[in-house]
């Protein structure tokens, strides 16, 4: 436990870590300012549908589009009247008729939407956690990755070992900070996102939700936690049995890369075991859908979010168990 | 029971393209309790690799090691009784030297004022913040002997400690290792600077091609590897060579026209007659000093040259200097 404490100690002391940590505040300060900005305040929406309900009383007293005065019947903006084409214009009725309403209605309605009304409501949150999470997870990787390829690099894993000889306890205790360390960063990054995206949703959109929503993105943001954890801990093991964390990351690309292969020309069944594949249903909660074959014309069945979970933790127990064992093996320079 | 034991140590290195390096053959060695002891050997000669083995970081082809009577499987019941140093220090670069040891320490418990008081006895209390990369050799090898003595250790297994340091920075390094020997720690010292073992070490064993060619206190293997001889300098050296040579002497020449008979200390008469006999008047005759170095080249008779810049041993063949890559062309010849 204590070298547990140590390599989290040493893990946020890394330069790269407290880079990564302030480069996503940053961001996420910077993308919750943006939204902020370009979405409208409750006084610019009433102002907005003030214009178009003013204008929608101006249109009924007359005071545009006049009876017989040429309109669109169709969105063309603001392309002059005159230059559309007759099946797409029309004359405005007459005033105090039950068709002038309707007309006026509908062109107030027209306006309205061109007023591009921009609000930003939470439960959008769940779209922009989901769309993240690739991102974010290749952060945790990384962060996995380097954590021991860093240390293979400086030669500090010979000069810890005459610390503390017990190999699979070293291994084991850096795993699980590996670990520890792609998981809070996502969830460091989440709640920082959540955290820039409020003021949005408070003052320019809705906090409200439907019953359920909450639980849903909890579930969501919990499964792209795991996801995120799980793959530190793949970056972890491959770097440690490669002592390269470059050459952890070129290996999971070419994996990525031979996954898409496989998956799309070579063998289609392939895909309830494609790492990437069951690591995007289990992060929607979808799972993979079943599936035709078209090379043999078979059906590929599915698989639930949970044994996507489940398929993802195998991989990462297979490459930890190699990694221990190669590192209880290998001499250590 | 010895500090640390090696039986058989045998260790193969796999080469990338195909066949074996063989680094340690057999090597068989025993370091009493107390004191410092010497391991010595050129470049190469396998005493990294036998720290290696006996620190569990290398596992042995064949045969055993014991540190404080643990076997590498049971090393960490030990470990909290020993510190090491082993090659050039590694630590992470982007921490300070004072970070990185709070690190280390901390997985033994080691407060930080135990690691302030490390850091000035090895001279780095001023510069604990800097960054290690920033550091020069010899303050990276201050570090590490910083963190060997940081658990106050029983057993300290240092590997060239003096590597990078000045001078006054090997004197330091001295008179530490000295004095930690006389606290009745033990101190396994493997170096190549063989006059600087020899002052400081009780017991010496000296290693060569992976095996231990000798071993024991210093003061015996002084006495055990003597060659007696007599250094004769005459004005005519060709001449008194011939002379002594007729007289039944064997005759080396050595620098500065001196030359180095083969004679105990008694025969100085027998050679001073044969001399004057012909003529030929001594100018210089005392017996040739033994130390370390000429016992080490007596040993490994061919086997290594010394480097004429840094005093390195280089095995034969290399026209290089192992260690400072100097040409060692015109080296002195065991």
């Amino acid at each position: 436990m204590i070298l547990y404490w140590v390599e989290i100690r040493r893990a946020l002391a890394r330069r790269v870590v407290r880079a990564l940590a302030a480069l996503a505040v940053l961001n996420f300060i910077v993308a919750g300012i943006i939204v902020f900005v370009v979405t409208d305040s409750d006084a610019e929406v009433e102002q907005k549908l003030g214009s178009s309900a003013t204008f929608e009383q101006d249109c009924l007293d007359g005071e545009v589009l006049p009876p017989g005065q040429e309109y669109a019947t169709a969105d063309f903006g603001e392309f002059p009247v005159e230059q559309i084409p007759k099946q797409f214009r029309s004359t405005a009725p007459e005033i105090g008729t039950d068709e002038r309403g309707f007309f006026c209605e509908e062109q107030a309605l027209y306006l309205e939407n061109r007023q591009d009304i921009r609000r930003f409501d939470i439960v959008t949150l769940r779209d922009v956690v989901e769309g993240l999470t690739p991102f974010l997870t290749m952060v945790a990787l990384f962060l996995g990755a380097s954590l021991i390829g860093a240390e293979w690099h400086s030669g500090m894993v010979g000069t810890l070992l005459t610390w503390e000889p017990r190999r699979v306890l070293v291994y084991l205790s850096k795993a699980a900070a590996a670990i520890t360390i792609g998981a809070t960063f996502f969830v460091f990054a989440q709640l920082l996102l959540t955290g820039a995206l409020w003021p949005s949703a408070m003052l320019h959109g809705s906090t409200l939700a439907a019953p359920g929503f909450w639980g849903d993105l909890l579930g969501t943001m919990g499964r792209a936690t795991a996801a995120a954890a799980i793959t530190a801990g793949m970056g972890f093991a491959i770097a440690s049995a490669t002592r390269s964390t470059v050459f952890a990351l070129a290996m999971l690309f070419l994996v990525s890369i031979l996954d898409g292969i496989v998956t799309a020309v070579i063998w289609r069944g392939y895909q309830r075991w494609s790492l990437f594949q069951n690591m995007a249903g289990f992060v929607e909660g979808t799972g993979i859908s079943e599936s035709r074959d078209p090379f043999r014309d078979t059906l590929v069945p599915g698989r639930s979010a949970g044994s996507a979970g489940l398929v993802i933790a195998m991989y990462l127990a297979v490459l930890l168990a190699a990694g221990t064992a190669s590192f209880r093996a290998r001499d250590v320079n | 029971m010895p500090v640390i034991e090696v039986v058989g140590l045998r260790k193969e290195y796999r080469k990338l393209r195909g066949g074996r390096t063989l680094a340690v053959a057999g090597l068989d060695l025993e370091v009493p309790e107390g004191g410092v002891f010497g391991f010595l050997g050129p470049n190469g000669s396998g005493k990294t690799t036998t720290i290696r083995c006996v620190l569990g970081l290398a596992r042995a082809t064949a045969g055993k090691t014991r540190l404080l009577g643990a076997e590498p499987a049971r090393l960490h019941t030990v470990i909290r009784r020993v510190g090491s140093l082993v090659e050039t220090p590694t630590f992470f670069p982007n921490f300070s030297g004072r970070r990185n040891l709070e690190l280390l320490g901390a997985i033994d418990g080691v407060g930080r004022n135990t690691v302030e008081r490390v850091l000035d006895r090895v001279g780095l209390g001023a510069r604990g913040r800097d960054l290690f990369k920033t550091y020069s050799l010899g303050m990276k090898q201050r570090l590490g002997i910083g963190a060997a003595l940081m658990k106050d250790p029983e057993v300290l297994i240092l590997d060239e400690p003096a590597n990078g340091l000045d001078p006054a920075g090997i004197k330091e390094v001295r008179e530490l290792l000295r004095s930690l020997g006389q606290e009745g720690r033990t101190v396994f010292l493997s170096s190549h600077l063989l006059a600087e073992v020899q002052q400081i070490c009780d017991h010496v064993a000296i290693l060569s091609k992976g095996t231990c060619i000798t071993s024991g206190p210093v003061d015996d293997v002084l006495t055990a590897g003597r060659q007696a001889e007599m250094i004769v300098r005459a004005k005519n050296s060709a001449r008194a060579a011939t002379v002594l040579e007729a007289a039944g002497f064997g005759v080396r020449a050595g620098t500065d026209d001196a030359l180095h008979v083969t004679a105990e200390r008694d025969d100085a008469e027998r050679i001073t007659r044969a001399l004057a006999a012909k003529r030929i008047y001594l100018t210089e005759l005392r017996p040739a000093e033994v130390n370390l170095e000429t016992v080490f080249l007596g040993l490994t008779e061919g086997a290594e040259t010394i480097c004429p810049n840094c005093g390195n041993l280089v095995p034969s063949g290399h026209k290089f200097c192992t260690s400072c890559g100097a040409q060692i062309a015109e080296a002195v010849e065991p």
